[in-house]
C-alpha cells in the first residue's frame, strides 16, 4: 500500500531534488581537495537496507534486503542475502575468501540494523585456512570493536560464519587440545587482567563451546597481555585476542538461549550441543506474576463504599476527584530565583484545565492566552518552558487566543476579564491581583502519553455547542454539525425553531469558540433547550463556599437592580450597590470572576454580567438555603430554571522552567575558524592580530605530503603543484615519516598525523586573504590548539569569509543556530511573512478545510518537514548563506547558490535540523519566519530525533529483587527484554526482574528508588566527553548529553559540552548519604570504546546515580539546532572532531531525508488530530476515566500510522490569532542579580491568588539559595587555585606563592564574595516572609559558618559581632531564644 | 354545528398529536416545529388552538413564549 | 497499566507547633547506695592542645589595597608551609632520615650517592613500573620515582596527596629522583612506659550522638546515662561504672540543621537551639564526678571547616552551662593522668578511604592508622574535608598520643598500632534510609570503656537492644 498521497509524494520529491542539488554542488567543491576529505561527510540515511549497503555493500544489496526482510524477517533475510551473494547476484569475487568476507559482513550488518560499524571494524578479517588433515575451514578474525555490536549480534556472527562455511562447502575447524586450552587460558586471563567479562564462563563451558563451534573464532591482539600457551599452530599471536574472547564468552555462551532461538528460526543444524547447554542451565525460575495479581485484587476491593445521604451532584464529583487524584506538589519542591511559581498544586485560580490541541501544540505543550503572559509580568513568552503538576512534568508555552485569559482585580477594585492581548497590555500596570490565571489548553494525547487519569472537564464553549447541537438534533430532528459550515436549509430551519438569527446560529456552529451569544440569547437557549448556561456567562460559583453564596444573595437584596425582559423572562441588566452595603460580599463578586467596576463608593455590575450573577440566584426571588453535602452550584441548580455546569473544577499548577531560546551557537570563546594559533593569538585567539603584530607561534598541526612533488605542508592539496597531498604520519620517537604507515616500522609505536610546527600567521593569512580577495579584517578568531585526533586545520579562507559575514563556527565545522522546539501543525501565511505566490510554489494550494488558497488569513496544514524559524535565526542564516555563497565563489570557484539579501529569500531552502545529543539530522525546509524565540516545526519533525547517552561500561546503582548492586548500563539493558527499534534507537521496556534505580531528588536532597520506564541503546556518536571529578571519580557521556550541574544554588541541566572545568556536579556520599557537590577537575574528549551508548528513563526524577555515585541527568532533548544544508555538506568534517584512531567509517553525522512518522519518537504517536473532542469524551472525564478507555473516541496519530493520512488531514481544536503573539522574551532573561530576580518573582507571587508567597520564599531559600550558599562554602574550603597568567590549576597553592610553571600570580577559583553573595537576599527573605524556624535558622547558621571561616584571616570582622543588633533577623532570633539582650543599634 | 363538532374533534386529535410529540421529546419544543411536524394533518391555527387548550387544561406549560413542554 | 489513579504521597506540611520533646522531664538520680569510687579519685586532666589556645595570626596586608583574595591565598600558602615545617621536625626524629637536602639545591649540588628529600606530595601517579610522585618543598619541585621492585614500594599506596614524606635515593641528572626508601612521619616503633596509676580509673568514649535525628537512639542513650548513674546489670559492670571518671564525646553531638538537603524530614527536632537543649537535658544527668569533654563535629553548629575551635556559643549555650562539661576543639589533646588522648571527629577518614586502596568505612580504624602514620588529621586538601584558611596547620599530630579517638563513620572499631590505641567510637544514630540502601551498617549504642592507665580498652558496654528506631 502506498503511504503517500500524490501531493506528499510531490513534496518529498521536491525535497529530494533540492537535496540532490546541494549534494551535487558540494561534491564539486569537496572534490577540489581543500577539505580534510574529498567526499561529503554527511551521508543520507535512508532505511536499514540503505545503511547496510553504504556500510559494507555490496552494491545493489539494499533493494534485495528490503524485499527479503519484508518476506522473511530480518534474521532469515540475512541468510537469504548470503545465498544471493554466493550465487553471484551482486558481483563476482576474486576468491572464496573475499566472498566469505563479504557474506559475513553483510549478514552481520543486517543483523545489527546497519547502524553500527561492528561489521566493518569488529571483524578484522575472514580467512579460509587449512586443518591439519588438509581440509579447508573458515576463520573469522574479530577485533576489539566487535564489543559494540552487543552479545547477540556477536553470537549471530558466528552462526552466520557457520552458514557461510557450509554454503561454501568448507569443512569444520578441527582444533587440537592445545588450541582448546589456549582459549580457556585466554578467557580467564582476559577476565582477570583486562576487563571483567559480563559473563565469565567456566573452563568446561569454554571447552564445550570451542570444541563444538564449527569455525575458528580468532583475532588480532587487543591487549598487551601474553599467554602461556604460546605458539599454538595457526594462532598468529601470543597476546590476548579480545575480540575472539568476547565473541565466545559474551556472545555464544552468554547469549546461548537467544542463539538457540535463532538457530531454530534460521534452520541451521549442527548446533544441538548449544541447546543441551541451555537446557542444562535453565533451572529454577520463580514466578512473581501471581503475587502481583494478588496485590491488585486487594486494592480493588477497597473501592466502592456506599452512602445513603443525598448529596449534590457536584459535591459527589468533588469528593470523587479528591479521592482519586491528589494535588501533586513535586514541581513546587524547587523554585529557582527568578523563575516564578504560577500556581500552587491543583489550586483554584491557577491554570484552568481546558482540553484541546491548538495548532501550535503537539505534545508537552500548553497553549495559553497571550494575555496571561503579560499579566504574569512577561515571565512567560512564546516558547518558555514550565514545570507542571500534570499531565506531564513539563511543557513549553504557546499562544492560543481562543481560550480564556486571566481575570484580574485592578487597583481601583474593579474586576476585568482579560481575554485580549492588547487589553492586557493596557491594563497590566493597574493590576492588583490575578484572581484567575486563565486557561491552559492541554491535549488529550498528553494524558494518554503520561497515563494520567482524566480530570473532570471544566465547562467550555466547545462542550456547550455540542450539547446544543445534540439537543437541537434530537428535538428537531436535524443533522447539524459543530465546527463546520452547515447546509443553509438546516441552519435556517433550526434558527426558526430556536427563534434566533440564522446568521448567529451559523456562526455559532462554525466557530463556537469566538462567537458568543448575547446574554439574552444564552438564557433563551438554555431555557428552551434545557441545556446548561453558556460557559461565557457561567461564573466561578464553586469558588465560593455555600455560606458565602448565601451571604452574597443576602447582600444583593439591597442592591438597585435594573431589570430587562426578553421573550417573557426577566433578567437583570444592571446592578448597583454601595460598597458599604455589599461589605465582605464584595470579595465574593471578585471570586466569582464577574466583571464589575467601582464608581465612587458604588459597585456596578453592568450588562451582561448582572444577569450572569442574578439569574443563577433566581433573580433573588427564591432564597438559597444551606444544605449539607451540596456545593453552591448544586444549590443553584435546585432553585434556578437555568442550570449550571461547573466551569472551574480542574486546576493545574505550574512554575517557570527554562526560558525560551533562539541564538546562534558560539563556542567559548567564539571561533571563526578551526585553525590553531597557540599563544600568539592572546586571550581572544585572534589570528589577525597575531598576524598584524608579526608574531609566530608553535602549534601542533596535521601535515600533508604531495603525492607528486613531495612537498610537505599543512594543506591537503599541494600549494606548489596543485596535486593531492596525503596525511603525513610522523614518529614522535625517531622522526620517521610516512604517508602509508600509521605505525612506525622502526619503533613499533603509533605514529602521529601531526607535528609541532612554527607557523607565521601573517604569511599564512596574507596568502589566504589574497586567495579570497579580502584585504582587511577586524579580527579572525581561531582556536588555541586543535583537539581533534588528526589536528587537521580548516583553510584560513573559510575563517576569513566567516569573519567577514560575522558568523561563527561550531567545532565540527558547521554553523549552527539553536532554538527551543515549538510544535506547529497549521499556520497562516500572514503570520510567517510569506507570500501566497511563494506558498503555492512550495506546494501549498489549499487551506486546511480544502478551500483554494487566496488569502493570508487562511489556515494551512504544515507539511511535515517544513519549518518556521525565529527571525533571529533568519537574520543569522542570511549571513550564513552569504558566507556559503562567498565560499563557493571565492574558495571553490563555483557559482553562488543562495543569492539571498533578506530572510524571505531563504524561504524554500533546506536546512539540517539536529536535535541535542544526536548525530542524525533531518532535512527541513524553511517556509517562513516569526518574531518569537522558538523554532516552529511539525511535532513529527521535533520527534524525529534520537536519544543517546552513556557508554555501556558506565556503572549504575540499581536494586534488583531488593538487593542494591552496581551493574553496567549494558548489563542493565540486558536485564530488559521486548526490544523494539524506534527512531534509530533500540528500546526495551519489559524488565526481567524487579529492577529499580536510585535517583537523586534535588528538592529533598534524598536518594530515592524509582522505577525504570525504559532502557535505550543507541549507536554512539563519534566521540565522548570524559569528566574527571575530584576524589578520582569520573564518567563519560556523549557530548550533547544533559548532565546535572550545580550552579548558583540550584541543580540544572547542561549539555556535556557546555560544562566547564570547575563546574560542580553532585555526588552522593556513601558514608552518610549526603549529596556532595564536587568540582569537575578535568574534561576531555575521548574515543568511545564501544559502538553503542545506553541510557534509561527513570520515572519522575530523570536522573540516576552512575559510577561513583555521581548524579547525572538522563537524556531528553528540547532545543534543536539548524544549519544550512550546503554549509553542512561543504564544511562538516569528522576530522575536526576528536575521534577514533584509524578513523574508519564510524558514525558520521547522517541525515534523514524523508520523515516517516512511524520511525520517530513514539511520544508523538499519542498526539490527537481531531477538530473537536466529542461529548462522549467530556462525559468520560466526569467519570474520571483513564485515558485508555477513551482512546478510540479521539483519533490520534497512532490510528493513522501506515496510511497516507498520517501525513495529511490532521486537525486541531483551538485556533489562535497569531502564533507569535506574546512577549518576545521572558522577563527572566532581562533580570539582573539575585535580589532583582527574587523580588520580581515575589512581587508576582503576592499578586497571584493561586500562589502563596510565603511558600515561594521558603522554597526559594531551601531549593536555591541555601544549596548555593552551602555549596559555595563547601567548595571554598576545598577549592582549586589557578595561575592568572597561564591558567595552570593547583589543588593547593604552591609553597613559593607563585606559579611553578610561569611564575604568575596564584589566585582563588572560589572567592569570598561568591559565598557571601546571596546572604543578604536570604536574610531579607527570612525576615520579610513567614518561613519556618528551621529555614530561618539555616540561614543564620550559614551566616555564622561564613563568618567563622574567616575568623583567623580577617579577625576584625569578628569583633563587630559581639553585640546583637535588633535590626538583624539572626540577632533577634538569638536574643529571643537565649535571653541575651539586644542593643538598640548595631554600634558598640 | 357539524362543522364546529368536526373542528372540535379535529382539535382533540390535534391535542393528542401535540401531546404525543411533546411526550416523545420530553423537553420544551418550539410551536413552529410542532406545526411543521403536523402540517400534513392540521393547519397551524388548529395546532395553536390545540396548544392553547392543552395549556388551559394544565397538560402542558410554556417555559418560554412559543415553547411548550408536558407537565409531568 | 493505564488509568492508575494519581495519588501523590503524603505531603509533609511543616508545622510550627512544637510536637517534640527536649527531654526536659528526663531525670536520673544516682542509684542509691551505689559506691562511686571515682568520686574519691582526684581528677587529673589538662587540655594539652586546644585550637583556641593557639594564636593564629593572619599575614599582614602589604598595603591597604591588597585584595581579600590575595590574603586568603597567602594564608593557605602559609598553612602548608607550616605543615612542612612541623612534619620535617617529626621526620627528623627518625634516625634513618638523614642527609636531607633541599630540592632546589639538587640540580646544582649534583650529589653523588644516597640522599634524602622531604616534601609535600603534590601528586602521585601509577606507571607501568612503579609510582611517580611530584614532591615540593620550599625550594622547589621534584619528580620522584619508586620502582615496583623496591622494598618500600608498597608504602607508596599509603601516601596521600599533600602529606609530607621523606624519600631516600639518588638524584638523576634527568631531573628525576629515584627513591629506594620512603619514610612516612609515623610514630616510633615502641612507646615509652608511663608510670602506673595508684587507682584504676576509666573513661567512656562516645561520639555521633545525633540528637534531633529521627534515628537517634534516645532510649539506648537514656539507658546509658542511667547506667552511668549506677543502674547496672552485673557485678562486673558495677566495678566499671564506679570508676568512670571521664566521658569524652568526639563530635556530631546533635544532628544539626541544614547539614544536607532534605534533612528537615529526617529530624525529630528541627530546631538547632532545641537540639542542644535536648542534649544538655540528657547530659545534665551524668553524675557530677564524671568530667565530660565535648567537641564538635560536622553536624554541629560550629565552624564547618577544620579545625573547629568550638560550638557556636549562641546556639549551643546549654552545653556551656553544664557544670561538669569541658568544651574542647576538634582536634584536641587531653592529658588524663599523664596519658595523651587525641580526640578528633574524624572526617579525614573519608579521604583515606577514597585515596588509599583497600580501605573502607566498615573498618574505620584502618584509615585511622594511616592518618597516624601520616601524622595528620586530614592531610589532603581539596578532597572531602573542608580546610579553613588558617596560617598555621593545627591538624598535624605533633606529639605521639597514647590514644586516638575518632567518630564520624558510625562504626565501632579499634586497634593497637605501635603501642598507640586507636578507636572509632561508633554512634547513637540507627541506620538511615540511605545507609540502608547502600548497605552501610552502623554500630549504634556501644560504649567502649578505656582504662586510663594503659589507655587501652577495658570493655564494651552494649546498649544496642534499646536502639530500635
Ligand atoms: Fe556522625
Ligand atoms: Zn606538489
Ligand atoms: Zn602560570
Ligand atoms: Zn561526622
Amino acid at each position: 500500500m502506498e503511504i503517500y498521497s500524490e501531493e506528499m509524494k510531490k513534496y518529498f520529491e521536491f525535497l529530494q531534488r533540492e537535496i540532490d542539488k546541494a549534494y551535487e554542488i558540494a561534491e564539486k567543491a569537496r572534490s577540489q581537495g581543500k577539505d580534510p576529505t574529498q567526499e561529503i561527510e554527511v551521508p543520507q540515511a535512508t532505511d536499514m537496507a540503505g545503511r547496510v549497503e553504504s556500510l559494507v555493500g555490496p552494491k545493489g544489496v539494499a533493494e534485495r534486503i528490503r524485499s527479503l526482510v519484508k518476506e522473511y524477517g530480518k534474521e532469515l533475510a540475512a541468510l537469504k542475502v548470503v545465498d544471493e551473494i554466493i550465487e553471484g547476484k551482486f558481483k563476482k569475487f576474486e576468491n572464496k575468501e573475499q566472498l566469505a568476507d563479504q557474506c559475513v559482513r553483510t549478514a552481520l550488518a543486517i543483523l545489527t540494523e546497519g547502524i553500527v560499524s561492528a561489521p566493518l571494524e569488529g571483524i578484522a578479517d575472514v580467512k579460509i585456512k587449512k586443518n591439519e588433515d588438509g581440509t579447508n575451514y573458515l576463520a573469522v578474525y574479530y577485533a576489539g570493536p566487535i564489543r559494540s555490536s552487543g552479545g547477540t549480534a556477536q553470537a549471530l556472527s558466528v552462526l552466520v560464519g557457520d552458514y557461510v562455511r557450509k554454503k561454501l562447502g568448507l569443512d569444520r575447524f578441527k582444533l587440537t587440545e592445545e588450541h582448546v586450552e589456549r582459549y580457556v587460558e585466554e578467557i580467564d586471563l582476559y577476565h582477570r587482567a583486562v576487563t571483567r567479562l559480563q559473563y565469565y564462563p567456566s573452563p568446561d563451558e569454554v571447552r564445550l563451546a570451542v570444541r563444538n563451534i564449527p569455525i575458528e573464532i580468532t583475532g588480532e591482539t587487543t591487549d598487551n597481555v601474553e599467554v602461556s600457551h604460546r605458539n599454538v599452530p595457526g594462532v598468529e599471536t601470543n597476546y590476548l585476542r579480545g575480540g575472539a574472547i568476547l565473541v565466545i564468552a559474551e556472545g555464544v555462551l552468554q547469549k546461548a538461549n537467544k542463539l538457540v532461538k535463532y538457530i531454530d528460526k534460521m534452520g541451521i543444524d549442527g548446533w544441538e550441543w548449544l541447546k543441551e547447554f541451555v537446557e542444562a542451565k535453565e533451572k529454577g525460575k520463580s514466578d512473581e506474576k501471581e503475587e502481583k495479581a494478588l496485590e491488585e485484587s486487594k486494592t480493588e476491593t477497597a473501592v466502592g463504599e456506599t452512602t445513603k445521604i443525598k448529596k449534590g451532584f457536584y459535591h459527589e464529583l468533588y469528593e470523587k476527584l479528591k479521592a482519586t487524584i491528589s494535588p501533586n506538589a513535586k514541581y513546587t519542591k524547587e523554585i529557582i530565583g527568578g523563575r516564578p511559581l504560577f500556581a500552587e498544586p491543583s489550586t483554584n485560580g491557577g491554570f484552568r484545565l481546558r482540553y484541546g490541541r491548538s495548532r501550535v501544540s503537539g505534545f508537552a505543550t500548553w497553549s495559553i492566552n497571550p494575555a496571561v503572559m503579560i499579566m504574569v509580568d512577561e515571565f512567560l513568552a512564546v516558547g518558555t518552558q514550565m514545570k507542571t503538576e500534570r499531565p506531564g512534568k513539563g511543557c513549553i508555552v504557546t499562544p492560543a487566543s481562543t481560550i480564556e485569559g486571566p481575570i484580574v482585580k485592578l487597583k481601583d477594585g474593579s474586576v476585568v476579564r482579560v481575554d485580549d492581548y492588547h487589553k492586557a497590555l493596557e491594563l497590566k500596570d493597574r493590576v492588583e491581583e490575578i484572581l484567575y490565571l486563565g486557561d491552559a489548553l492541554i491535549a488529550f494525547g498528553d494524558f494518554v502519553e503520561n497515563n494520567q487519569t482524566l480530570l473532570p472537564a471544566n465547562y467550555v464553549e466547545e462542550w456547550w455547542i455540542q450539547e446544543l447541537v445534540e439537543t437541537v438534533n434530537d428535538v428537531y430532528e436535524l443533522e447539524l454539525r459543530p465546527f463546520q459550515e452547515n447546509e443553509r436549509d438546516s441552519v435556517e430551519e433550526a434558527a426558526d425553531y430556536l427563534d434566533i438569527e440564522p446568521e448567529t446560529l451559523a456562526k455559532l456552529l462554525y466557530d463556537p469558540l469566538v462567537t458568543k451569544p448575547t446574554i439574552e440569547e444564552a438564557l433563551h437557549l438554555s431555557n428552551i433547550l434545557k441545556i446548561p448556561l453558556h460557559p461565557y456567562y457561567t461564573l466561578y460559583w464553586n469558588t465560593l463556599t455555600v455560606e458565602e453564596l448565601i451571604k452574597l444573595q443576602n447582600a444583593l437584596v439591597n442592591a438597585t437592580i435594573e431589570w430587562g425582559e426578553y421573550r417573557g423572562f426577566r433578567y437583570a441588566k444592571r446592578l448597583e450597590i454601595s460598597l458599604e452595603t455589599l461589605g465582605g460580599a464584595k470579595r465574593y463578586l471578585e471570586l466569582l470572576g464577574v466583571e464589575h467596576i467601582i464608581e465612587g463608593d458604588t459597585v456596578i455590575v453592568d450588562y451582561p454580567w448582572a444577569a450572569a450573577v442574578l439569574t443563577p440566584l433566581a433573580n433573588l426571588e427564591k432564597k438559597i438555603e444551606f444544605k449539607e453535602f451540596h456545593t453552591p452550584i448544586d444549590l443553584i441548580n435546585e432553585i434556578s430554571d437555568i442550570k449550571l455546569r461547573d466551569r472551574g473544577i480542574s486546576w493545574i499548577g505550574s512554575r517557570m522552567g527554562r526560558p525560551e531560546k533562539a541564538k546562534e551557537r558560539k563556542m567559548k570563546p567564539p571561533v571563526h575558524v578551526l585553525f590553531p594559533i597557540g599563544l600568539a593569538g592572546g586571550n581572544s585567539r585572534d589570528i589577525y592580530k597575531a598576524a598584524q603584530e608579526g608574531k609566530t607561534s608553535d602549534v601542533e598541526i596535521a601535515h600533508f605530503k604531495c603525492t607528486s612533488c613531495g612537498h610537505v605542508d599543512i594543506f591537503p592539496t599541494c600549494p606548489e603543484c596543485g596535486e593531492e597531498a596525503k596525511l603525513l604520519y610522523h614518529c614522535p620517537k625517531c622522526g620517521f615519516e610516512s604517508i602509508l604507515d600509521t605505525r612506525c616500522p622502526k619503533c613499533d609505536i603509533e605514529m602521529k598525523p601531526y607535528k609541532r610546527r612554527r607557523i607565521s600567521p601573517s604569511e599564512l593569512l596574507n596568502s589566504a586573504m589574497q586567495n579570497v580577495g579580502i584585504y582587511t579584517l577586524d579580527k579572525l578568531k581561531g582556536v588555541m590548539g586543535m583537539s581533534s585526533a588528526h589536528k587537521i586545520a580548516e583553510p584560513l579562507e573559510k575563517g576569513i569569509l566567516r569573519a567577514r559575514n560575522d558568523v561563527y563556527v561550531f567545532k565540527d565545522g558547521t554553523i549552527r543556530f539553536d532554538a527551543t522546539d515549538a510544535p506547529i501543525t497549521h499556520f497562516k501565511p500572514k503570520e510567517i511573512g510569506v507570500s501566497i505566490e511563494k506558498l503555492k510554489e512550495l506546494g501549498y494550494t489549499h487551506d486546511f478545510e480544502g478551500k483554494p488558497l487566496v488569502s493570508g488569513d487562511q489556515i494551512l496544514e504544515l507539511k511535515v518537514q517544513d519549518i518556521i524559524l525565529s527571525k533571529e535565526a533568519g537574520r543569522y542564516l542570511v549571513k550564513v548563506a552569504k558566507f556559503v555563497d562567498d565560499l563557493l565563489d571565492k574558495v571553490y570557484g563555483l557559482p553562488r547558490f543562495y543569492n539571498v539579501e533578506k530572510m524571505e529569500d531563504l524561504i524554500g531552502h533546506l536546512v539540517i535540523g539536529l536535535a541535542p545529543h544526536t548525530s542524525a539530522g533531518i532535512i527541513g525546509r524553511i517556509i517562513g519566519f516569526v518574531d518569537a524565540l522558538v523554532g516552529y516545526a511539525h511535532p513529527y519533525y521535533h520527534a524525529a530525533k534520537r536519544r543517546n547517552c552513556f557508554p555501556g561500561e558506565t556503572r549504575i546503582l540499581v536494586q534488583i529483587d531488593g538487593f542494591p548492586q552496581r551493574i553496567t548500563l549494558k548489563e542493565l539493558y540486558e536485564l530488559f527484554e521486548d526490544e523494539h527499534y524506534e527512531n534509530m534507537v533500540y528500546v526495551r521496556k519489559k524488565p526481567k526482574a524487579d529492577i529499580k534505580v536510585y535517583s537523586f531528588d534535588p528538592e529533598t536532597g534524598k536518594v530515592v528508588l524509582t522505577d525504570i520506564e525504559d532502557v535505550i541503546k543507541a549507536p554512539i556518536t563519534d566521540h565522548l566527553i570524559r569528566f574527571e571529578l575530584e576524589l578520582g571519580r569520573s564518567f563519560e557521556t556523549t557530548i550533547d548529553h544533559p548532565v546535572l550541574v550545580y550552579e548558583n544554588g540550584k541543580f540544572f541541566k547542561k549539555r556535556a559540552f557546555e560544562v566547564k572545568e570547575s563546574d560542580i556536579m553532585v555526588v552522593i556520599d556513601e558514608s552518610d548519604s549526603k549529596p556532595l557537590k564536587i568540582t569537575i577537575k578535568k574534561i576531555e574528549f575521548v574515543k568511545p570504546t564501544g559502538d553503542f551508548v545506553f541510557s534509561l528513563n527513570a520515572k519522575n526524577y530523570h536522573n540516576v546515580l552512575i559510577n561513583e555515585n555521581i548524579v547525572t541527568h538522563q537524556c531528553d532533548g528540547d532545543e534543536d539546532s539548524v544549519m544550512l544544508l550546503l554549509d553542512a555538506l561543504l564544511n562538516f568534517s569528522r576530522y575536526y572532531l576528536p575521534e577514533k584512531r584509524g578513523g574508519k567509517m564510524d558514525a558520521p553525522l547522517v541525515v534523514t531525508t524523508r520523515l516517516d512518522p512511524r520511525e520517530v519518537d513514539s511520544e508523538v504517536h499519542n498526539m490527537d488530530v481531531v477538530r473537536y473532542y466529542p461529548l462522549e469524551f467530556y462525559r468520560a472525564t466526569y467519570e474520571l476515566k483513564s485515558p485508555k478507555e477513551v482512546v478510540g473516541v479521539i483519533e490520534r496519530v497512532e490510528d493513522r500510522l501506515g496510511k497516507p493520512e498520517m501525513y495529511e488531514g490532521l486537525k486541531f481544536t483551538h485556533d489562535t490569532d497569531d502564533i507569535a503573539l506574546g512577549p518576545k522574551m521572558s522577563l527572566y532573561k532581562q533580570l539582573g542579580d539575585m535580589v532583582d530576580k527574587v523580588s520580581h518573582q515575589l512581587a508576582l507571587a503576592e499578586r497571584i491568588r493561586a500562589v502563596n508567597e510565603h511558600h515561594v520564599a521558603e522554597t526559594i531559600i531551601n531549593s536555591h539559595i541555601v544549596p548555593d550558599l552551602r555549596g559555595n562554602l563547601r567548595s571554598f574550603t576545598r577549592q582549586e587555585f589557578r595561575c592568572v597568567k597561564c591558567n595552570t590549576k593547583y589543588r593547593r597553592p604552591p609553597l613559593r606563592g607563585k606559579c611553578t610553571k610561569c611564575g604568575g600570580k596564584i589566585v582563588l577559583t572560589v572567592s569570598k564574595g561568591a559565598i557571601e553573595k546571596y546572604l543578604p537576599t536570604a536574610k531579607m527573605l527570612v525576615a520579610k516572609y513567614n518561613v519556618i524556624d528551621y529555614t530561618r535558622q539555616r540561614i543564620c547558621v550559614t551566616e555564622k559558618d561564613i563568618k567563622s571561616l574567616f575568623q583567623n584571616v580577617f579577625p576584625e570582622t569578628q569583633r563587630t559581632l559581639l553585640a546583637l543588633n535588633h535590626r538583624d533577623i539572626c540577632d533577634r532570633m538569638i536574643a529571643e531564644r537565649t535571653g541575651r539582650t539586644v542593643k538598640g543599634n548595631g554600634y558598640l | 354545528e357539524e362543522e364546529t363538532k368536526e373542528v372540535k374533534e379535529g382539535i382533540e386529535e390535534a391535542k393528542k398529536a401535540v401531546l404525543e410529540i411533546l411526550r416523545s421529546k420530553g423537553t420544551a419544543v418550539s410551536l413552529k416545529f410542532i406545526q411543521r411536524k403536523l402540517q400534513e394533518k392540521y393547519d397551524p391555527e388548529t395546532i395553536e388552538e390545540a396548544v392553547r387548550a392543552l395549556l388551559t387544561e394544565g397538560e402542558i406549560f410554556e417555559p418560554e413564549i412559543g415553547y411548550y413542554q408536558t407537565l409531568e | 497499566e493505564y488509568g492508575v489513579p494519581i495519588v501523590a504521597e503524603e505531603e509533609e506540611i511543616p508545622e510550627e507547633k512544637k510536637t517534640y520533646s527536649v527531654y526536659a522531664d528526663f531525670k536520673v538520680t544516682p542509684k542509691e547506695g551505689f559506691e562511686f569510687i571515682a568520686k574519691s579519685i582526684e581528677s587529673k586532666y589538662n587540655i594539652k592542645f586546644d585550637v583556641r589556645n593557639v594564636k593564629v595570626t593572619p599575614p599582614k596586608a602589604r598595603s591597604s589595597t591588597t585584595k581579600e583574595g590575595e590574603i586568603i591565598v597567602k594564608v593557605y600558602e602559609n598553612y602548608f608551609k607550616s605543615r612542612l615545617k612541623k612534619m620535617r621536625k617529626i621526620l627528623r626524629e627518625n634516625p634513618e632520615v638523614s642527609g636531607v637536602i633541599d630540592i632546589g639545591k639538587l640540580s646544582y649540588i649534583n650529589p653523588e650517592g644516597d640522599i634524602t628529600i622531604i616534601g609535600l606530595v603534590n601528586s602521585k601517579r601509577e606507571t607501568r613500573n612503579g609510582y611517580m610522585f611530584e614532591v615540593e618543598d620550599n625550594s622547589g619541585i621534584m619528580k620522584v620515582f619508586i620502582g615496583r621492585d623496591r622494598e618500600d614500594y608498597k608504602k607508596a599506596f599509603e601516601i596521600m596527596p599533600d602529606s609530607v614524606v621523606a624519600f631516600r635515593g639518588r638524584y638523576s641528572k634527568r631531573g628525576i629522583f629515584f627513591a629506594d626508601r620512603i619514610y612516612l612521619p609515623d610514630v616510633p616503633l615502641y612507646k615509652k612506659e608511663k608510670p602506673p596509676l595508684e587507682e584504676k580509673v576509666y573513661a567512656a568514649l562516645i561520639s555521633d550522638i545525633h540528637v534531633g535525628s529521627d534515628k537517634f537512639c534516645e532510649k539506648a542513650f537514656m539507658k546509658f546515662i542511667e547506667w552511668l548513674n549506677g543502674h547496672v546489670n552485673s557485678k562486673a559492670e558495677e566495678e566499671i561504672v564506679s570508676r568512670i571518671k571521664y566521658l569524652i564525646i568526639a563530635g556530631d553531638v546533635v544532628d544539626g540543621i541544614g547539614i544536607y538537603p532534605g534533612q528537615y524530614n529526617e529530624l525529630s527536632i528541627p530546631d538547632i537551639f532545641d537540639q542542644y537543649e535536648a542534649l544538655a537535658n540528657l547530659l545534665s544527668n551524668v553524675p557530677d564526678h564524671i568530667t565530660m569533654f565535648i567537641g564538635p563535629g560536622n553536624h554541629d553548629a560550629a565552624r564547618m571547616a577544620l579545625p573547629q575551635p568550638e560550638f557556636y556559643r549562641d546556639y549551643a549555650k546549654p552545653l556551656y552551662e553544664l557544670k561538669n562539661a569541658v568544651i574542647i576543639s576538634n582536634p584536641a589533646v587531653i592529658d588524663l593522668h599523664g596519658r595523651e588522648f587525641l580526640i578528633v571527629h574524624g572526617r579525614g577518614i573519608e579521604d583515606v578511604v577514597s585515596y588509599v586502596p583497600n580501605m573502607s568505612h566498615h573498618q574505620p580504624v584502618k584509615p585511622m592508622v594511616e592518618l597516624l602514620k601520616l601524622r595528620h588529621v586530614a592531610p589532603t586538601f581539596g578532597g572531602k574535608v573542608p580546610i579553613a584558611p588558617d596560617s598555621e596547620d593545627l591538624l598535624v599530630i605533633e606529639s605521639v598520643p597514647d590514644l586516638v579517638q575518632m567518630g564520624h563513620v558510625h562504626v565501632l572499631d579499634y586497634q593497637i598500632y605501635r603501642g598507640v590505641f586507636l578507636i572509632n567510637s561508633g554512634t547513637w544514630q540507627a541506620q538511615t534510609e540511605f545507609q540502608k540502601m547502600v548497605n552501610i551498617v552502623p554500630t549504634p549504642a556501644k560504649v567502649p570503656i578505656i582504662d586510663v592507665e594503659t589507655a587501652k580498652l577495658r570493655m564494651i558496654v552494649d546498649f544496642t537492644k534499646w536502639c530500635d528506631v
